[in-house]
């Protein structure tokens, strides 16, 4: 479609570790639109991550892309050598990590870390990039920013740092924003701040987002579309809306009932039983099958398709085989 | 409502800043600030709060794992903080704390078995030959099973890992147990099934909690009675229902409405507080919101508003009302 700016098919990224052979993604096709917000839903461990890195070819021995197509504006990023694709990283497509405390260098000054992106993809001199670093740290809403520009990182609090991880992400205008787990290091009062920084971001710079998350409520209000992630697959996929009111995999359904609403009185809490399947250790057929309380047979004997169950909306079940 | 079993009274904890060679003192972080509060037998009290805001060290204060600056802790009516050696250890696992993580909270060289079972014998109550029984019916009460004795904690996941610290807890017959954010580190899947098992425990033994939490949903679902702090100092405190839905202090009415909420088509509005909390070791003057307040008036600088009963145990401490 013309206006799919990435494309994903098939992508697998396997971990050849000592204990043995890890899928941690295991052949995941999405499209992000122009001017979308994706949201990656799922638990630590499903592959979510791993993903987005992938996009970038951030993934280090012993992980090892085995194969799939990463189509962005027409090219295929896995078939890119080093070179070219670091004119893409930071440029094109640009990532705000989950930890700001870890993510950013201790021993650059914070505008010596944003000129550093801007100086190697817009050709501007020091002094320009400099005075770009300051406007990029007004945009993302600092005070004081021609100070801040000078300060390390540890002179910094925890929401001023995103601040600053997303001000170099968007230095220079992306198309695609990956943002892992954006919010998750930080409290709720400063959560509100950095998403609402996001949202106006987005709608002045026209970027596509994927956002990368465990919190549903986050997906709830940022994402236009919304795919689920268990064990490096992908078990269901809708429109936000869509997903929320009528979601059809168990675990999604288990997910959405097992986090306390604040609006909503519930005597007791759904639980999904058990816990995440070892990687290692995969179970037969569907890999959610040991937890789901509908499982039948044919859940331990094959994996099911990743299929539309009605329009617009996808999952990977045996319950909804033969529905449409 | 029941019986007090806990009565805290202006608690105040400070911690020293230390400067230069010698390490004298240049100045204090305070903590915790000053607060009164009740935590009746068999209810459970959620205390909520940013990061920094006091709420673990008054948990850990109030149980006295750490000394207190000033205050009184009256636990069954004794003074915690004045009992000699022998009376605190007596009273040691009527008092027990469930920590935030599960990975640095257990000894990774000992065995389940021994980490549940080490307090039991510690405190002179089960023989030898009893131990095992004991160790084992308290890991099933949360969820285990007896073949995890012999096991090292690096074998098990986080979920699992939260259990053995609440069996490690509750294996003393406690009173009152504080859980220091307990499922904060777990998948929401699991923090479910945690939030569940305290729940049920409490139903079945009668414990009282310190639930103390980041989360605003869990809180709201597990706790009774809710307290909000902000910069060391109890800000509101009321019954879970009346703080939910007629918050009066405006920081909980901007932390509640900055929880995202799972339904796409609900549309809220939103009150985005501006900055970051200020530091406990500089607080601002007067009300210590003051400086993020929407609402802020002269006065909230000048004067540090009383914390008092706005009605029907309604507590709060706002110059507004």
């Amino acid at each position: 479609m013309a206006d799919d700016l990435l494309a994903i098919h098939d992508l697998r990224t396997y971990f050849y570790t000592e204990d043995g052979l890890v899928k941690a993604v295991d052949g995941v096709s999405f499209k992000i639109k122009k001017g979308e917000v994706l949201g990656v839903v799922g638990e630590s461990g499903c592959g979510k991550s791993i993903t987005a890195m992938s996009i970038l070819k951030l993934i280090d021995p012993p992980g090892k892309i085995i194969s799939g197509d990463v189509i962005f504006e027409g090219i295929n990023l896995i078939e890119l050598k080093e070179d070219d694709i670091r004119k893409i990283r930071g440029a094109s497509i640009s990532v705000i990590f989950q930890e700001p405390m870890t993510s950013l260098n201790p021993v650059f000054t914070i505008g010596d870390q944003i000129g550093e992106a801007i100086m190697l993809h817009q050709d501007l001199d020091k002094v320009n990039a400099r005075k770009k670093a300051i406007e990029m740290l007004k945009t993302v809403g600092i005070p004081r920013a021609d100070e801040v520009v000078d300060e390390y990182p540890h002179e910094l609090s925890g929401g001023m740092r995103q601040r600053a991880m997303i001000a170099m992400a968007i230095s220079c205008n992306p198309k695609l924003l990956i943002a892992d787990e954006p919010t998750t290091a930080l409290d709720v009062t400063i959560q509100a701040q950095i998403l609402e920084l996001m949202r106006n971001l987005k709608n002045d710079l026209g970027s596509s987002v994927m956002l990368i998350t465990h919190d549903l409520g986050v997906v709830a209000e940022m994402a236009d579309y919304v795919i689920v992630m268990y064990a490096g697959k992908i078990v269901e996929e809708a429109e936000v809306v869509e997903l929320f009111k009528n979601a059809k995999h168990p675990y999604t359904i288990g997910l959405l009932q097992s986090k306390p609403v604040i609006m909503r009185d519930e005597d007791r809490l759904n639980s999904i039983p058990g816990q995440v399947p070892n990687p290692l250790h995969m179970p037969s057929g569907c890999y959610f099958h040991p937890r789901c309380s509908h499982a039948m047979d044919i859940c331990r004997e094959s994996q099911p398709e990743l299929k539309e169950v009605c329009e617009g909306h996808k999952a990977a079940c045996w319950l909804y085989e033969g529905v449409i | 409502m029941g019986e007090v079993l806990l009565k805290v009274n202006n608690l105040k904890k400070y911690f020293s800043i230390t400067a230069g060679v010698f390490q004298h003192t240049v100045g204090y972080v305070r903590a915790v600030d000053g607060v009164s509060f009740e935590i009746n037998k068999g209810e459970t009290l959620g205390l909520v709060g940013e990061s920094g805001c006091g709420k673990t060290t008054l948990g850990r204060t109030i149980i006295r794992l750490q000394d207190r600056t000033s205050g009184e802790v009256y636990f069954k009516d004794k003074d915690v903080f004045k009992l000699k050696r022998e009376e605190l250890r007596k009273l040691r696992p009527k008092m027990q704390i469930i920590f935030q993580d599960p990975y640095s909270s257990l000894n990774p060289r000992m065995t389940v078995g021994e980490i549940v079972g080490e307090a039991l014998l510690e405190h002179n109550m089960a023989k030898r030959n009893e131990l095992q029984d004991r160790v084992v019916k308290a890991l099933e009460m949360c969820g285990l099973s007896s073949y995890h004795i012999r096991r090292y904690p690096h074998e098990f996941s986080g979920g699992q890992r939260q259990r053995i610290g609440i069996a490690r807890a509750l294996i003393l017959d406690p009173d009152f147990i504080v859980a220091d954010e307990p499922v904060s580190a777990l998948d929401v899947s699991i923090q479910a099934q945690i939030v569940n098992l305290l729940m049920d425990l409490q139903q079945s033994y009668g414990f009282t909690y310190l639930f103390i939490s980041h989360d605003l949903s869990v809180v709201k679902h597990i706790s009774h009675r809710v307290g909000v702090m902000y910069l060391g100092s109890m800000v509101e405190m009321a019954d879970k229902k009346e703080l939910y839905e007629n918050p009066l202090h405006p920081y909980t009415k901007a932390l509640l409405s900055a929880v995202p909420i799972p339904d796409p088509t609900l549309k809220r509005e939103r009150i985005i507080l501006e900055g970051d909390i200020p530091s406990p070791a500089n607080p601002p003057s007067g009300c210590k919101f003051h400086t993020r307040c929407p609402f802020v008036m002269k006065k909230c600088s000048e004067e540090i508003p009383e914390y008092k009963d706005a009605g029907s145990g309604h507590f709060v401490a706002c110059h507004l009302l």
